[in-house]
């Protein structure tokens, strides 16, 4: 193999697993801080596709604005969210939680799908938007993949600096690390896990962005993506953002390589594979919780 | 006076059910096709739903991927079929086959817990829909004919019919057992039930496997029924997720519940949802929603049912 190729297959590898992670992040602390896997992730990923691609498409302005314009409004629906379905559920009983839960999200996230799919975007869309490539030593790179690596690292160092410098950030990793302690140290679980949800939230739909920009969105994308983000979490550790990037990174180029040599029809089996692979080995995951 | 009152109920109940039983074994012979065939789906959903149960109501596990077993049985069925094997042999196959796949499946899926497990039994079914569409020696998205002989309906039929029994039983001669204690223990608090003795991935396998057992042999009867096979028909969303909405509508860890549910959604689809060709996955996850925020017990939990099966003594 040339070494164009393997560079471009590591390059995209890269990015895709920057992207997982980035997506897997926001669910991790969903989970880690609420306790509720919320399954309507992949979905906010899906409307956040589908919202940059209609602004790109009504304004033509410059996708990477769309980084400021959608993130927000993401934020303002993962607060209203938690307060309509996680809050109402949330004092209930540990097994009956967890049913509800699932229930509830796990139902919403049909609806999304099959109401989006209804109103047409059944159909994959994305966004035009070329830029020359960038050519170092006879090694073709897609510029706008590299801008988007580029994002993707600024956008974890800047969830790094949330998680380990901002009161909310060491205030939610205390609630992922020690429920009980974190209560009794007064942290406000209700108000930190309305944030959360969030930010949490808002990465899905920034996620969202990426994939209009790099690759397709269309209505069915949303529980394949939420289970990519489970096999990360479950691998990386809930809260553990080095494992969680990681792990995401490792999914993402285990992605590229075999539908690479198998054919892009093979790439989803991976995620799961991957995550039945290391269960077998290693029950507990292959990082601790952060 | 008091004490012969439940006796007496149970007798009516015992009658009432043979008199249902004989009545649904000659309902082929006065009826049209369309009522059995109405009659068949009924039943496959509620082997499915009660099947579901056994794991995802008594051990508290949810099983998202409860349609794998069918699937894997119809694809082993179908399959089996083509290479000339008789019907009987190929179900038998079938059932074997998917309770081998249950049990190396429960190996690494019982080491994850709660909204996990949900998760990964959910992914294998994608992954097993994946890998049938992928390869073409099992027809691939096109999907294949399965040779079945005449009179066919008939026999998916009672089938149907025999496993929804089967299972039903099943799970009552389970849940008043030991096993069924155990499983209850593991429900309401695992790591207390694995300190007092209870063998709980044993547990939880062996019901995974029993479960596996009647959704493969449905599978296998669904392909008599449909004589044809593909991904979607298999391991679509809508086989998948149907069973889980119907026990959980109902109330799941019972055994009438799952019944409930069942009746409820068949009517309901059959009288509205057959006019609108749009959004059923929507209605699904309304119901999903529904249950979930405002009735965790399902129906059988609400007050007035809790009055009728008093009276009712069941």
């Amino acid at each position: 193999m040339d070494i164009g190729l393997a560079v471009e297959i590591v390059l995209n590898g890269l990015l895709l697993g920057g992207i997982y992670s980035f997506m897997a992040l926001g669910l991790s602390l969903i989970f880690g801080v609420s306790g509720i896997l919320n399954i309507t992730h992949g979905e906010f990923l899906m409307f956040g596709g589908l919202a940059s691609y209609l602004v790109f498409t009504s304004l033509r302005i410059n996708p990477f604005l769309l980084m400021v314009i959608i993130p927000p409004i993401f934020l303002a629906i993962g607060f209203l969210f938690e307060i309509l379905f996680v809050r109402p559920i949330s004092a209930r009983p540990h097994h009956a939680l967890l049913v509800s839960s699932i229930l509830v999200t796990f139902g919403l996230a049909l609806i999304f799908e099959d109401v989006t799919a209804f109103l047409g975007g059944g159909v994959p869309k994305g966004i035009a938007f070329s830029v020359p490539p960038i050519i170092i030593a006879n090694i073709r790179m897609s510029s706008i993949r590299l801008i988007a690596l580029v994002t993707v690292t600024a956008l974890v160092g800047m969830l790094w600096v949330y998680l380990k410098k901002t009161y909310i950030g060491k205030a939610s990793r205390a609630i992922i690390q020690d429920r009980e302690g974190a209560i009794l140290m007064g942290v406000n679980i209700s108000k930190i896990s309305m944030i959360t949800f969030g930010i949490g939230t808002a990465l899905a739909a920034m996620s969202g962005i990426f994939f209009a920009m790099l690759l397709s969105v269309y209505s069915a994308m949303g529980l394949p993506l939420t289970l990519i983000c489970l096999c990360i979490i479950i691998l990386g550790g809930v809260g553990n953002i080095v494992g969680t990037l990681i792990s995401g990174i490792m999914v993402g180029i285990f992605e590229v390589l075999v539908g690479f040599t198998w054919g892009l029809s093979w790439s989803p089996a991976v995620p799961i594979l991957i995550l039945i692979l290391v269960l077998m080995v290693r029950p507990e995951g292959l990082f601790r919780r952060g | 006076m008091e004490a012969r009152k439940p006796f007496d109920r149970r007798k009516l109940l015992v009658s009432l059910f043979m008199t249902v039983l004989v009545a649904l074994i000659v309902l082929p012979y006065v009826t049209t096709a369309y009522m059995i065939a109405f009659l068949f789906i009924v039943f496959v959903h509620l082997t499915l739903a009660q099947g579901w149960d056994i794991v995802g109501g008594y051990t508290g596990y949810l099983n998202l991927g409860y349609s794998s077993f069918f699937g894997v049985g119809a694809y082993v069925f179908a399959t089996s079929i083509l290479y000339g094997i008789h019907y009987v042999p190929s179900l038998l196959l079938a059932g074997i086959v998917t309770v081998a796949f249950a049990g190396v499946l429960s190996l690494p899926l019982f080491r994850l817990r709660g909204a996990y497990f949900a998760l990964a039994t959910f992914g294998i079914v994608l992954l097993l829909g994946l890998v049938t569409r992928n390869l073409a020696i099992l027809g691939g998205s096109i999907g294949q004919p399965v040779p079945i002989f005449p009179g066919y309906l008939t026999y998916s039929y009672y089938g149907a019919l025999c496993l929804a029994l089967a299972v039903t039983l099943t799970k009552y001669k389970i849940v008043n057992s030991k096993l069924g204690l155990a499983l209850r223990s593991i429900h309401e608090d695992e790591e207390a039930a694995e300190g007092l003795g209870v063998k709980t991935f044993k547990c939880k396998a062996l019901m995974f496997m029993v479960s596996a057992l009647f959704a493969a042999l449905m599978g296998g009867v669904y392909m008599i029924y449909t004589a044809f096979i593909d991904p979607s028909i298999v391991f679509g969303l809508e086989i998948t997720l149907t069973p889980v909405v119907m026990a959980m509508l109902g109330g799941s860890g019972t055994i009438i519940g799952p019944l409930v549910g069942v009746t409820l959604i068949m009517l309901v689809e059959e009288l509205i949802w057959t006019m609108t060709p749009y959004l059923h996955l929507a209605m699904y996850g309304a119901i999903f929603v529904i249950v979930g925020l405002f009735i965790p017990g399902g129906i059988i939990s609400l007050k007035y049912f809790q009055i009728l099966r008093s009276k009712l003594g069941f």
